[in-house]
């Protein structure tokens, strides 16, 4: 398998370091944790990850702001961006997906396969329309 | 034979309105014999605001015009007011009128009733034609859109209702027409309208086709949802960050249990103690989360009973600061107690106060720098205790004041999160105080730290306990 970059951001301890301890199934991956949208601004631009996979409802930045600065940024203005979110309802889950989210995953999430999920979001992504 | 059969009343009368000849029927519509009757002039029986238009009316007839349906008012012998509708004519020849008048007291009353059951009903009714324009409107539609009556008459409806949904009427309308929708309601539609003065609302719609004589008319029942639509939203809202606020310390405890099971621990040493750590903060978090949850939903919906006795606040104090005793060592802070002297009594639930003062001293505990001291005050105002709980933390930010005490406000949820906070603490506090007749509010200053009081009720000497319990637990 390919080695991948993954940026995190989660305002949850507890959840940044189960999601930690799920991607270190995937000794490919490597994976840096932010625990701001504001951080994940900085850090992306510098670090250049592969995907981000971003939680949505954090204090003061929240996700989908996140997303649209991230989009504005011309170093990270390409960078896939998924969700996972605990706001789970259908019509939320919709709208998450409506803003550019390249795919949003609903908490509790299987950490067992998530490596294997953000891979296969983009090889789905890479493949040509 | 005619004039002794005839169910209406049959008059003639000279010149000025005296009568000559009264037919019998006068005994059931008026409640007089002819006999009573002859001799005298109809103002003798009109009901008086009746009087002039019914002279000026007699005049027009002499000048040639045929009475034709001419309603005036009569006073029955037993007090009724009576509706007659006349046909008459004025003969040159013989100087006398002639008059059949036909009792419509009942039709009038049913049509009165009926006007003002329409005008009455709480929701909008209108009567649109095949057009679309508005051709009846009752008071709660000039209410809902601001327009009076006449403004509103053969508008076409669809002025009143927002853009999206102009020609839905008509679709409406078609529906209800199909010769199978005869007599049958349409659907109900929901839809926004636009008041006289550009204000947009939501509306609940139901056409019912009205088939009279003319053709087909349409039956508009109007319901202002704006309320419902609010509640609607509300309740929305508070589902979706309940449901966010379980599965979050859900999604940590299912995560580390899978990752625990699944044997895919971390390389680390420490990966499997970690994760149960992890699994077991979450779960008394979730446990704090649920009972804040149902304490919440138990005072809102009243079904919490309260009961309220003389409670000493600073026996209760101290009860909190022993709550909290094993947080603040945690935290590494002292926790004084500082009352005055004398007896502070408030008319309380104890269990309720205890939860008050645990819920800010909580609140002040975490977020206060380590070393520091947390005061609880208790002090006498003019008619009240007030408990005061000071910390020397952050402080509240500005932005964050005027939602301190909604559900679920927290003003940086991470650190919240990461002491134990549900978001629901402060609302908690505030719904008890209220139910407890009490006040509260606090002062605060960026980087000084914040002071939350509570001012409560003080106990009175005539005070019982039994008639404010029973009042409280309603």
């Amino acid at each position: 398998m390919s080695s991948l970059r993954i940026m995190h951001v989660d305002d949850d301890d507890d959840i940044r370091e189960v999601v930690s301890m799920s991607l270190a199934l995937d000794p490919q991956i490597e994976l840096k944790s932010c625990n701001s949208g504001t951080l994940a601004l900085q850090e992306a631009a510098a670090w250049q990850p592969d995907l981000i996979l971003m939680d949505v409802m954090m204090p003061l930045m929240d996700g989908p702001e996140t997303l649209i600065r991230l989009r504005k940024q011309e170093p990270t203005a390409a960078i896939p961006v998924i969700f996972m979110t605990a706001k789970a309802q259908r019509h939320e889950l919709e709208h998450f997906r409506s803003l550019g989210a390249a795919a949003v995953f609903a908490k509790p999430f299987d950490p067992l396969s998530l490596a294997e999920s953000l891979r296969g979001c983009l090889a789905q992504l890479a493949r040509p329309a | 034979m005619m004039f002794e059969a005839s169910p209406d009343l049959i008059l003639v009368t000279d010149r000025k309105g005296v009568f000559l000849r009264v037919s019998p029927s006068c005994e059931v519509i008026l409640g007089y014999s002819p006999g009573e009757m002859l001799g005298h002039s109809g103002r003798d029986f009109l009901y008086p605001a009746d009087l002039d238009r019914t002279r000026s009316e007699m005049r027009r007839a002499r000048r040639g015009r045929v009475m034709r349906n001419f309603e005036s008012r009569y006073v029955h012998r037993d007090g009724r007011v009576v509706t007659l509708a006349w046909t008459g004519i004025w003969s040159e020849a013989e100087e006398k009128h002639f008059f059949i008048g036909r009792d419509v007291t009942e039709q009038r009353t049913a049509e009165e009733l009926f006007r003002l059951a329409v005008e009455a009903c709480p929701a909008g009714m209108m009567m649109i034609d095949r057009g679309g324009r508005v051709v009846m409107v009752n008071g709660e539609i000039e209410r809902l859109f601001g327009y009076h009556r006449e403004e509103l008459l053969a508008r076409p409806l669809d002025t009143l209702t927002a853009a999206q949904f102009r020609g839905e009427h008509a679709q409406m309308r078609a529906e209800c027409a199909k010769p199978q929708g005869r007599g049958k309601s349409g659907k109900t539609r929901e839809m926004v309208a636009v008041s006289k003065d550009g204000i947009e609302f939501a509306i609940e719609i139901k056409l019912t086709p009205v088939w009279i004589r003319d053709g087909l008319l349409y039956l508009a029942v109007v319901l202002d949802i704006s309320d419902r639509k609010r509640a609607d939203r509300l309740k929305d809202e508070f589902v979706s960050t309940v449901s966010h606020e379980l599965r979050t310390p859900l999604t940590s405890i299912a995560a580390s249990l899978a990752l625990i099971k699944g044997g895919g621990l971390a390389k680390a040493a420490d990966g499997g103690a970690k994760l149960v750590s992890i699994a077991a903060n979450n779960a008394q978090r979730l446990v704090r989360l649920v009972n804040d949850i149902l304490d919440m939903e138990k005072i809102q919906s009243g079904r919490l009973v309260f009961e309220v006795s003389k409670v000493d606040v600073a026996a209760v104090a101290a009860l909190a600061i022993e709550h909290n005793r094993t947080l603040a060592t945690e935290y590494g802070l002292q926790v004084r107690l500082n009352a005055e002297q004398g007896e502070l009594c408030v008319k309380a639930d104890p269990d309720r106060l205890v939860q008050v003062i645990t819920n800010l001293l909580s609140n002040a505990i975490k977020f206060s720098p380590r070393g520091e001291e947390v005061v609880v005050a208790i002090g006498r105002r003019v008619d009240a205790v007030r408990i005061t709980v000071r910390d020397r933390g952050s402080g509240i930010p500005e932005e964050f004041r005027g939602r301190i005490f909604d559900r679920f406000a927290q003003a940086d949820s991470s650190d919240a999160r990461q002491k134990g906070g549900t978001g629901l603490g402060l609302s908690i506090v505030k719904e008890i105080v209220a139910r407890l007749a009490g006040d509260l509010g606090f002062e605060s200053a960026v980087g000084q730290g914040t002071l939350f009081w509570v001012d409560l009720p003080c106990w009175q000497s005539g005070d019982t306990l039994s008639e404010r319990s029973m009042e409280e637990a309603v």
